[in-house]
């Protein structure tokens, strides 16, 4: 449901006159309760993640805490999986038709959150809504067993869709496609794909490949097909890569105003009328990866200024292995949506310390928009384009090609989806961890440290990015910070000697998220050693109401090549404690919802194994911190604590930790 | 005016490729593309070249001058397959005296790279003649950053290195094969031309030719 829980008047209508009420003079007891119901079952505290989507096969899961709605406990109801239905569609249409076939008797307990979580389908439920991605249900407790939604009732999704169910996203959307090849003169190549039956579908979104260096533009079938057969318009054109990325970036800008321009003759005339040049999203290979972004700013500050779109028509841009030649003033995403796909077993975008021009992930740290990476262990360079040939990849345990672009596809989809078309559950994808929600069909053994950040113009609480307030002792926030862990540092993320070998000097080894002066990202950093440890952030004065809030969102990695992440020589886990004025707490195992990956065993630049600094971001919902019993009082919550060490998680680690915040969505 | 003057030219286009430098056995497949030289490297050498000129000039983005292109050569170099693996750190800067050589491929495999030697606009249009400046692959480096000083520095740098320009020999001989000068009506009509030499001399880069032969929009 993704909404915060309440009790809401709900205005009954029509069929039920006993029931009804005027508007405006609601009764006491005409009240739902619009809370989160369905989900998944989580092997620990807080024993139930609530969720906006599922993938098809999934199983369903609801649960309901009896020491949070004591209204259930020891109650006999039946539970509902109804299609979704808009509030307005209740209030005329109460009576609960469940898309099973029938509801589900149920037992509630009045112990905790286990003993009410029931399976409601095994993988059944249909998620094929077609060119919408997915369908929609909404969840109902009916307690009182009357077949309708009724006072006293709980639901999840009155207000908006309770849980998606969605097809993988890897999977070929139902649209034939077509593709032509035209030109329209040097550096005008195109390969165009479209949905074949275009003629009927009005204007469709716009998604333009820009390859790489030493690549082809016909080498992107399974992006244009791909999101093609979901209902938008792919082009992927030649792109003058060898003189650099600013003329890459300038084929970006020309191509796309090419196509527009002549969308009268393209294909026969087939797409006249149906680009819709509002929707434009910039996809870049390599050279290309940097050619969008650049073109992108380009765009904005007005040293390009296209004859058929403008710079808020420019929905997202998505980076794949990018280079980074440019300064960070040329070559940054501003505010725009912002994605970063690459390998960490690139071994021509290789990411080495020791390669001014081989820092993909600046992009990410100079984005202030809505913001994601995706760094896929075992992935190589030139598997991001489906030409097959030299993989450019290398280092342990690779990955095969396909799997690697059912990554690039399973994430670009619900990119597009999200962006373009605002699609609540595709967020789903980007914003949850890695290994709670990813798309099924890719391999289990496939590792994907991720990232994501809300845009800067969202609000947020935030308790720490380490931007400002130097001294360890202090928050950018202006709230204290007491901590026992060792060798806490806070500093620029950049490793400083060009390898990764790890010594005390620098301290953020690993750390390539810095190209240029003007980048200037900066984190914590630290370890501990075989006993427990802690670090906590007070929440400043004004700021201790979290009640409109719904997630505490950080990132974390585990640090390369140190002694404590060698001898772990895994995942890393800790804990996360809310604690309110009056010293009531809760503790969240973030073991729960995923792991901070172990670094990608790679050899080379330096001694020994391990590359990169893995950034894994975790958004722990503030209301799972209220579970079973354990309540803390969300109005007054005076400190944030991160708890390190065997009673809390791994025995042993060295992380850095960063951009701690608090947000709404 | 025509691509193609005649049959024979054609003819001796497809010839140029066999009787040229004996070709290289593609290399060996690389963990990851041979970084540049640090300093500068002679290419093998010069399999063709042929005056064009151009109706329509255009804008090299391969200076950082970005100067207009009226006329040039269009030349076929051999160099060592292994540095025209093609990759997207930074790559070696083909340079011919003064002038950097516009790469239409990369000659992956084959060693055969297609490319343009723009007369030099910024020195009053000059022709360069190919015997009295060595052809070399420079530092690593972006073309498009590429202005008169950096490129001087590069040719000295050659010098140092003792990089010869190509002898009188081979040069005629390249002559022989490029054949009569060509005029193109714009860059595009050239960029169609240089298609069909990538497809005779580097035939495993088809994509990339094939990808330039596309029918054009009317």
């Amino acid at each position: 449901m993704g909404t915060l829980e309440r009790s809401t008047l709900f205005l009954l209508l029509s069929i039920q006159p006993a029931l009804a009420l005027q508007v405006g003079t609601p009764h006491p007891s005409a009240i739902v309760n619009e809370h989160d119901l369905a989900g998944r079952a989580l092997a620990g505290f807080p024993h139930f993640e609530f969720t906006l989507a599922l993938q098809q096969s999934e199983l369903l899961f609801a649960a309901i805490d009896p020491t949070l709605y004591t209204d259930v406990a020891g109650a006999q109801a039946r539970i509902w999986v109804v299609a979704d239905r808009s509030l307005a569609q209740w209030q005329l249409n109460p009576l609960l038709i469940d898309a099973r076939g029938s509801p589900q008797p149920v037992n509630f307990s009045a112990l905790d959150i286990q003993h009410n979580t029931f399976v409601l389908d095994f993988g059944t439920l249909s998620g094929d809504g077609g060119l919408a991605y997915g369908l929609g249900y909404d969840i109902v407790i009916d307690l009182d067993q009357d077949g309708t939604l009724s006072p006293g009732d709980h639901i999840d999704g009155l207000n908006d869709t309770g849980i998606w169910v969605v097809p993988d996203p890897t999977t070929a959307g139902p649209l034939a496609v077509t593709e032509v090849i035209y030109s329209g003169g040097t550096w005008f190549g195109q390969d165009l794909y479209y949905p074949t039956n275009i003629a009927g579908m009005g204007q469709l979104p716009i998604v333009i490949v820009s390859h790489g260096n030493g690549h082809n533009y016909t080498w992107y079938d399974h992006i244009g097909f791909h999101l093609a057969s979901w209902g938008y318009i792919v082009m992927s054109h030649t792109n003058d890569t060898m003189p650099g990325p600013e003329t890459a970036s300038t084929t970006t800008l020309t191509n796309t105003d090419y196509l527009l321009a002549n969308q009268a003759t393209i294909a026969g005339g087939a797409i006249n009328g149906h680009l819709d040049s509002h929707k434009i999203s910039f996809v870049g290979h390599s050279r290309g990866g940097e050619g969008v972004v650049r073109a992108y700013n380009r765009v904005k500050t007005g040293h390009f200024v296209p004859t058929q779109y403008n710079v808020a028509d420019i929905k997202f841009v998505s980076s794949i292995a990018p280079i980074s030649f440019l300064t960070s003033t040329a070559a940054t995403p501003t505010g725009v949506n912002f994605q970063l796909i690459y390998g960490a077993s690139d071994s021509d975008v290789t990411g080495s310390p020791g390669s001014n021009d081989s820092k993909p992930f600046c992009f990410y740290e100079r984005s202030t928009g809505n913001k994601q990476v995706i760094y896929i262990q075992g992935a190589g360079h030139a598997n991001f384009h489906n030409n097959g040939g030299n993989c450019w990849c290398t280092g342990p345990n690779l990955i095969p090609a396909v799997e690697q672009r059912k990554v690039l596809l399973g994430y670009l989809l619900p990119l597009v989806k999200h962006h373009i078309q605002g699609h609540v559950a595709a967020r789903d994808f980007l914003t949850r961890s890695y290994e709670s929600f990813r798309p099924l069909s890719v391999a289990s053994n496939v590792i994907v440290a991720k990232e994501w950040r809300n845009s800067d113009s969202l609000p947020a609480f935030v308790l720490d990015d380490y931007q400002t307030q130097t001294a360890l002792n202090l928050a950018s926030s202006g709230g204290a910070v007491t901590t026992n862990v060792a060798n806490l540092v806070e500093g620029r993320m950049e490793d400083r000697d060009g390898s990764f070998d790890f010594n005390s000097s620098v301290p953020h080894n690993g750390m390539t998220n810095a190209s240029d002066t003007g980048d200037q990202p900066r984190c914590a950093v630290f370890d501990w050693s075989g006993v427990d440890a802690f670090y906590e952030l007070a929440v400043v004065s004004g700021q201790e109401d979290f009640r409109d809030d719904v997630w505490l969102s950080f990132r974390a990695a585990q640090g390369t090549r140190h002694v404590e992440t060698n001898t772990l020589n895994a995942p890393l886990t800790f804990s996360v404690t809310l604690r309110d004025r009056n010293g009531v707490s809760s503790t969240i195992p973030l073991s729960s919802f995923g792991r901070v990956t172990r670094t990608y065993p790679r050899t080379g630049s330096g001694v020994g194994a391990g590359w990169a600094n893995e950034w894994c971001s975790f958004r722990l919902r503030l209301s799972d911190f209220r579970r079973n019993g354990f309540f803390p009082d969300l109005s007054q919550i005076v400190a944030v604590r991160f708890e390190f060490g065997p009673s809390f998680g791994s025995t042993r680690g060295r992380i850095g930790i960063d951009d701690i915040e608090i947000v709404k969505q | 005016m025509q691509l193609f003057k005649s049959l024979a030219a054609l003819v001796l286009l497809v010839a140029g490729a066999a009787l040229a430098v004996t070709a290289f056995d593609p290399p060996a497949r690389h963990v990851s593309p041979p970084a540049p030289p640090e300093r500068t490297k002679a290419v093998l050498d010069l399999v063709s070249a042929q005056r064009f000129s151009l109706a329509q000039p255009y804008e090299s983005a391969w200076r950082a001058e970005r100067p207009q292109v009226r006329s040039g050569w269009l030349v076929v170099i051999a160099a060592d397959p292994a540095d025209c693996v093609p990759r997207n750190e930074l790559e070696s800067v083909l340079q011919w005296g003064a002038q950097t050589l516009e790469r239409i491929n990369s000659g992956t495999d084959s060693g055969r790279i297609v490319a343009v030697l723009a007369d030099d606009a910024l020195a009053g249009e000059a022709q360069l003649d190919l015997g009295a400046q060595p052809c070399f692959h420079g530092p690593a480096g972006l073309p498009e950053r590429m202005d008169a000083a950096e490129l001087a520095t590069r040719l000295a740098l050659a010098r140092e290195d003792g990089l010869e320009p190509f002898a009188a020999r081979t040069v005629g001989a390249a002559l022989a094969r490029g054949g009569a000068a060509l005029e193109f009506r714009d860059r595009d009509e050239l960029q169609l031309f240089a298609a069909q030499l990538i497809l005779a001399h580097s035939p495993t880069e088809g994509d990339l030719a094939r990808g330039m032969l596309v029918p054009r929009l009317k």
